[in-house]
């Protein structure tokens, strides 16, 4: 059974380490601002869920950090079978801040979008030099 | 097809990286000695923090300044995401003026079935910012499910009908100010009694009439469900916005 | 101050099933909640009181679901699945007349439609609803209302006119 379970867990990690690079081409290779904010969205949650993981155990009947009653004998098991409820702490408000600032990310695109008329990176640049020449800006 | 090979490229070299290094792997069965005194400690213990949930409890309790000070990185990301988008007084009347072509909204179906999920949604974000020292839930998730009911209201009718009722930017920023305040004076008061900074037990009563509340937390909980849920809030009311509109004021902005 | 006391008694039963538990601490916060609620839109859900509360009205709506859940869901996906292996079908859009005036009759109706397989509303207006059908018997309004959405409509009458 144990067997079973860490090799689930272990395909669970390289897929996400496999997610977590997929999401790293997608941020430096994509020239549409926007899909650089998806992919930088996929690249948080990612980092978010390898962070829980860290507080797993692989053990077989694992449960949730919440006390189910309030006894010193339930305390016992809980204390046996419960998961590290420190790594999880951390990612609440890591994904409530990763939300506010993908929003501030996103106001940043739609107001170059309607600066510029254009979210692509490349012909960003360009724009930019020619009004710096032209005194636009 | 072709779009399909480097799937299964991925999908063999990770079954077969994980079957190779499975037994190489240290097992992790035990906890760690910080999350063993956590769960020891959050109910019962000498440092407890009287609420059965864990991460409820090292959220606002043994690590709360940390979430203070994230929360005001909360606060500073729309801040700044307001100030992108500020508008002067004229132009922030004008957005409010009903656009007719903007404020038709979806059908009528979708326009009764909205009315009756948004009180739905409403029911369900208290629960879980108000049961966040018992079960899983807090004033984080509460307050993300909270905005989703603005949320709604403007896809299905327009923000026009929101604003109309009562619900401008404004408001929401009220609300969320009162929020924010109101988890810096809970992390306050106990510098009154000569406790420290965010202190929790036993300043706070961790029971009221016969109820298990955990001190301070559902105070915790109860602010920061308002100051996200009206901060997302606000920051939707800027983004529906629509197009056209705030073209003009740009237009405007740059021939005067 | 209409539609307060509905709309509180919709959220509070929410609350409670949404907490899973009955205890004092679910209650009194269940009612702080449902009054907070109601106050700041009931007004925008119900049209009048004196419906919303009607208890007849909700048995109405009990004895619906449980026969649309029972009858109707069944009577539809039997004739779908009777399509799907004998392959007879007929598909197009049809003109329904309705003759309800509430928003909530209207989408009542316009949601059960849609729910039973078979048959979906495209688009309504005020007097009629447009319905993509799986097998096209008539194109005459009245006598596909008869075969799509009579019943429905006669229960709808009675839960929300």
């Amino acid at each position: 059974m144990n067997e079973v379970i860490t090799f689930i867990w272990t395909v669970i990690i390289l897929s996400l380490i496999a997610t977590v690079i997929i999401s790293l081409y997608g941020i430096a290779r994509r020239p549409n601002l926007t899909k650089k904010l998806i992919a930088l969205t996929i690249f948080t949650d990612t980092a978010n869920l390898l962070v829980v993981l860290l507080g797993y155990r692989l053990i077989y009947p694992v449960a949730p950090p919440v006390l189910p009653s309030f006894s010193k004998e339930a305390l016992q098991t809980f204390v046996k079978t419960a998961v590290d409820p420190l790594p999880q702490a951390f990612v609440i408000t890591a994904v409530v801040i990763g939300m506010a600032v993908n929003v501030l990310i996103a106001f940043a695109i739609i107001q170059i979008y309607r600066l510029y008329g254009t979210v692509d990176a490349r012909k960003l640049g360009e724009k930019q030099s020619t009004l710096l020449k032209e005194g636009g800006i | 097809m072709k779009r399909l090979v480097p799937l299964i490229i991925l999908l063999i070299t990770i079954f077969g990286l994980a079957y190779y290094i499975t037994p190489k792997l240290p097992q992790q069965t035990e906890l760690r000695p910080l999350g063993e005194f956590y769960l020891k400690n959050s109910y019962f213990g000498d440092y407890s923090a009287k609420s059965p949930e864990v991460v409820t409890s090292i959220l606002w309790d043994y690590r709360g300044l940390d979430t203070l000070f994230e929360t005001s990185v909360f606060f500073i990301a729309i801040i700044g995401s307001l100030t992108l988008f500020r508008l002067n007084k004229k132009q922030e009347e004008e957005a409010k003026q009903k656009a007719e072509e903007f404020r038709i909204g979806l059908t009528l179906i979708i326009k009764s079935v909205t009315r009756v999920i948004v009180v739905m949604i409403l029911a369900v974000s208290a629960s879980i910012a108000l049961h966040g020292h018992l079960t899983p839930g807090g004033g984080f998730q509460g307050g993300s499910a909270l905005a989703v009911a603005p949320l709604l209201i403007i896809a299905a009718y327009s923000k026009y009908a929101l604003e109309e009722h009562g619900l401008d930017k404004t408001r929401a920023l009220i609300f969320r100010s009162i929020g924010l305040l109101g988890i810096a004076l809970v992390a306050l008061v106990p510098l009154l009694s000569g406790g420290f900074l965010m202190q929790n037990q036993p300043i706070f009563p961790a029971k009221l009439g016969g109820q298990l509340v955990s001190g301070s937390l559902i105070y915790y909980n109860f602010f920061e469900f308002l100051a996200v849920g009206a901060g997302f809030t606000a920051v939707f009311l800027l983004l529906a916005i629509p197009e056209k509109v705030f073209k003009k004021f740009l237009r405007r902005e740059a021939n005067e | 101050m209409r539609g307060i006391i509905s709309t509180a008694v919709l959220t509070f039963i929410t609350y409670i099933l949404f907490s899973g538990s009955t205890k004092p601490f679910d209650l009194v916060t269940g009612i702080i909640v449902a009054v907070g609620v109601g106050l700041l839109v009931g007004k925008y859900l119900v049209q009048n009181d004196a419906k919303a509360l009607n208890p007849l009205r909700w048995l109405w709506g009990v004895i619906y679901f449980i026969w649309y859940m029972l009858v109707a869901e069944t009577k539809a996906h039997l004739d779908v699945m009777m399509r799907v292996i004998t392959g007879k079908y007929e598909a197009g859009i049809v003109k329904v007349p309705i003759e309800v005036k509430t928003d909530y009759a209207k989408t009542l109706i316009a949601n059960s439609i849609t729910n039973t397989p078979g048959t979906v509303v495209v688009d309504l207006d005020d007097k009629y609803m447009y319905v993509n059908w799986i097998n096209v018997i008539t194109e005459e309004p009245e006598e596909a209302k008869k075969k799509i959405c009579e019943d429905f409509e006669r229960f709808a009458k009675k839960i929300f006119e």
